[in-house]
């Protein structure tokens, strides 16, 4: 009865598999990127633009496609659009020069010129650390040091020779310390990466208000492209932030989450 | 007692100081209207505000000519806008209009701590017919009315309009006017923001955009009409030919909120709603014919000043030359003037500082041009470096200005001139160099969005299994060695009877002469005896080991030494019979003495 149960699992797991199984493979998705990255090259960003856009729309992602959207965007003068990808590849990799370099390039070219903040430097690092791997790359670790733990663990229980027991006790003791640690990086990134709290702001002007209701007075203005943290949902309302002192409602339909 | 006397009037201190705090913005009083013209018979509200203060002995102006008037009816409201308190009394008539024709509201008074404040007066014009039948109120969803669409076009037509604020209408070529579009929006629009511009072209026009940054929204009254005034863009203009130039509108989709009626409580959608500022004409005037030859198109109102830092120097010791223009003008295309000095004296490109700003009439200001000049040759220059021709607005004529004389002495000297010493502009050069990067030719694999490996049931399973492996191995492992132990025990219990019998088929075997046969059974004895005793399986078993594990038990050496005595002869006695010395008897006697001395210890 009980293999059965396991059976059935399995194969509702590979029926799960097979729905999700692409519609484009991966190798049909490298051909489009490497045709749009062709146009780029080209100048010609509009279809650059449509076939970049035809894997974003197919539901697949890469920091690759994060940045070379930015770009295209960029190119197009669409600054909005440019900062919203860089702000995903970022995401991906927050430690990348070039994207933070084309970020800021980009952020360079809208209205609203945040204050630059001030940032404790153990946060900095952290944040540093934390970024040299994605979350997916933590967790593999994660997942090769417990193995690795459970196989000195065996050999200790197997092991007759004190010294050689000691030995491996306390590499399992270090190899599991390092699993707990590494695990808590990922945490931290797969947080950082699945952040919903950030938005850009796509209308060319915005009226920020002090209520999320019809004729409540105006807090402050924003303007297209800036960066907002979401704080609060309200129906059609966000209660959003910005440089981190000014705070008002926005209308849902004036910005988009990175 | 002091002490507690302060403590009493602490709290009344700091009531004191945040009263203090709240910044109360000017008094004023004003009349407004919430339309104008309206239409014979119809109805509309007159409200005087009080803003920031409290008022008393109010008295309303008399409304001569209107059908039928009421009120007044009261109204407070308080905002605090970062920091800023504002707060407003209005006192609010509703009046009907009478006949047709023009009507005078005369100003209202109020007194505020004893000063007497009074409204602007007011004139409504009174028009045939009803203009305005219905007056457009929020619309409502219900399936009988208009689509929601007229209605709330309806609603907003007169609520929002785009103003041109132009400086100026009649200006020549080459005069700078400032051009503002100006949104005004009646206090009940609920903007949500501009979803999409067209922004106008300005054909014959040099242009430049002016940075608005943020603004506050101010409030307009227009026709006695309140309306809220937002910037929405600022151009200074500067016309390029003479003659009637039209500037473009500029159109905008506005995301207006609106509430819609439906069952008890409203509920809002955003309405795009398209605007259009009106076009407007601008009077270029051509310049005068009679321009110096040296005139280059410099428009403005400009006074020029021009200073040598000092009049003695060596040769290769530079000095500069300062050039400031200042005035009202178009700053932005103002080059650095060229300068007409003797080849002896060597001119690098002026290093600029701009302190002109954006002001109502256009940019006003000065510019500074700062020229290094580099004798190379000694001796007493008289210079009259510069000649500036510009067509002055204000006097409506050429104007041209040439530099006073001004004397250079330059002495011999030694050492070289190096530029790069005096020069500023590097930084620009980094900056202009500086683009995005370039797109990223190689894909790395793709990835679903949002699935992610971390957190998902495959990374916990994979990561959390190691340790079910782990318990289900220590618990098979625990029950192996159970096994096992239990097995060695019975063998221990066993091991002497075991021994026993082996012996005594031993016995059988020397009485019957079967020499090889009794040396094997005698150390299988002793071999399979210490096995079971030590619980190490035999065939894992070596001397070695039997030696190691019997001296960790509490046996004298002797009889250790004895027992691997007699394993030793019994085996060679297997392998070749003429080391047989000693007797059967006593080989098997001694086997005997030396199990019964390991039984006693182990």
């Amino acid at each position: 009865m009980k293999s059965r149960l396991w059976l059935l699992v399995i194969l509702m797991l590979a029926c799960v598999n097979v729905i999700n199984a692409q519609q484009l493979s991966n190798d049909e998705l490298k051909s489009i990127f490497l045709e749009a990255n062709n146009e780029y090259k080209q100048g010609n960003y509009e279809k650059a633009l449509e076939l970049y856009n035809k894997i974003y729309n197919s539901g697949y992602m890469s920091l690759e496609l994060y940045t070379n959207l930015g770009n295209t965007y960029f190119k197009l003068k669409n600054y909005p659009e440019a900062i919203l990808y860089y702000e995903r590849a970022k995401r991906l990799n927050q430690n990348d020069e070039r994207i933070l370099n084309n970020l800021a390039l980009a952020n360079l070219q809208i209205k609203d010129k945040p204050e630059p903040q001030a940032r404790f430097f153990v946060t900095v690092i952290y944040e540093q650390i934390t970024g040299l791997l994605s979350s997916t790359g933590w967790g593999v670790l994660v997942v090769v040091l417990l193995w690795i733990t459970l196989a000195l663990l065996i050999s200790y229980r197997i092991l007759t020779n004190i010294f050689r027991k000691k030995f491996t006790l306390v590499l399992a003791g270090i190899f599991f310390s390092l699993a707990v640690i590494f695990f808590v990086f990922g945490s931290s990134r797969y947080a950082y990466e699945t952040n919903q709290a950030e938005a850009i702001v796509f209308y060319p002007v915005v009226y920020v208000t002090t209520e999320p209701k019809v004729n409540s007075p105006n807090a402050f203005i924003l303007h297209e492209g800036s960066k907002v943290t979401i704080l609060e949902e309200q129906d059609e309302w966000y209660f959003i932030s910005y440089d981190k002192t000014k705070k008002g409602w926005i209308s849902k339909s004036a910005v988009k989450i990175i | 007692m002091k002490m507690k006397l302060m403590y009493l009037l602490l709290p009344y201190a700091a009531l004191w100081l945040i009263l203090n705090s709240f910044a109360f913005a000017d008094v004023s009083f004003v009349a407004t209207v919430d339309r104008n013209p309206v239409g014979e018979g119809e109805r509309f509200e007159v409200s005087f505000t009080l803003n920031n203060a409290t008022g008393t002995n109010f008295t309303p102006p008399q409304f001569n000519g209107f059908a039928n008037v009421w009120g007044p009816s009261h109204s407070t409201n308080m905002q605090i806008i970062n920091g800023v308190v504002s707060q407003s009394v209005s006192y609010v008539y509703t009046v009907v209009a009478g006949k047709e024709g023009n009507y005078t509201i005369g100003p209202a008074s109020i007194k505020v701590s004893g000063k007497e404040y009074k409204t602007n007066s007011l004139t409504i014009k009174v028009v045939k017919g009803s203009q305005q039948s219905q007056r457009p109120s929020q619309p409502s969803q219900s399936p009988f009315s208009r689509s929601f669409e007229q209605q709330a076009n309806e609603f907003l037509k007169d609520r929002l309009m785009i103003k041109l604020n132009i400086s100026k209408r009649s200006v020549y070529v080459g005069e700078q006017l400032v051009a503002t579009y100006r949104l005004y929006y009646k206090p009940d629009v609920d903007l949500a923001g501009i979803s999409s511009a067209k922004m106008p072209t300005f054909n014959s026009f040099w242009t430049s955009e002016v940075n608005l940054g943020q603004q506050q929204r101010t409030s307009e009254i227009v026709d006695g009409v309140q309306y809220f005034v937002q910037d929405l863009k600022k151009f200074v203009l500067v016309p390029q030919k003479a003659g009637n130039l039209k500037l473009e509108p500029l159109e905008l989709d506005l995301v207006v909120r609106i509430a819609v009626r439906s069952g008890f409580w409203p509920t809002y959608e955003n309405y795009t709603y398209k605007l259009k500022s009106s076009t407007t004409e601008i009077n270029a005037i051509g310049l005068p014919a009679n321009a110096p030859q040296s005139f280059n198109g410099i428009v403005g109102n400009y006074s020029i000043d021009t200073k040598l830092d000092r009049n003695k120097t060596v040769t290769n010791d530079p000095v500069k030359l300062r050039v400031e223009i200042s005035g009202n003008g178009n700053f932005k295309l103002l080059d650095a003037p060229s300068l007409d000095l003797p080849p002896d004296i060597e001119v690098y490109p002026p290093n600029i500082s701009d302190n002109w700003s954006l002001t109502s009439n256009g940019y006003s200001g000065s510019k500074v041009f700062e020229y290094l000049l580099v004798p190379k040759n000694p001796g007493e220059f008289r210079l009259t470096p510069l000649k500036f021709v510009h067509f002055n607005v204000g006097r409506q004529q050429y104007v041209s200005y040439t530099s006073p004389e001004m004397i250079l002495n330059v002495e011999k000297g030694s050492g070289t001139f190096n530029y790069s010493n005096y020069a500023q502009n590097q930084e620009q050069v980094k900056l202009l160099s500086k683009d995005i990067d370039y797109i990223r030719d190689v894909p790395s694999t793709f990835e679903k969005q949002g699935s992610k490996f971390f957190n998902s049931l495959l990374f916990y399973v994979l990561a959390l299994s190691p340790f079910l492996v782990f318990i289900v191995f220590v618990v098979i492992r625990n029950k192996q060695e159970k096994l096992y132990s239990d097995k060695s025990l019975l063998r221990n219990k066993k091991a002497m009877k075991v021994a026993r019998s082996r012996l005594a088929v031993a016995k059988n075997l020397m009485t019957s002469g079967a020499e090889l046969k009794f040396y094997e059974e005698v150390s299988n004895a002793l071999w399979h005896y210490v096995s079971d005793k030590i619980g190490i399986p035999f065939a894992d078993l070596s001397k070695e080991k039997i030696r190691e594990s019997l001296n960790e038990k509490p046996i004298a050496e002797a009889v250790v030494a004895k027992y691997m005595e007699i394993l030793q002869m019994c085996e060679l006695a297997m392998f070749s019979p003429e080391s047989r010395t000693q007797d059967m008897q006593q080989v098997y006697d001694s086997a005997i003495e030396v199990i019964s001395d390991l039984e006693r210890k182990i």
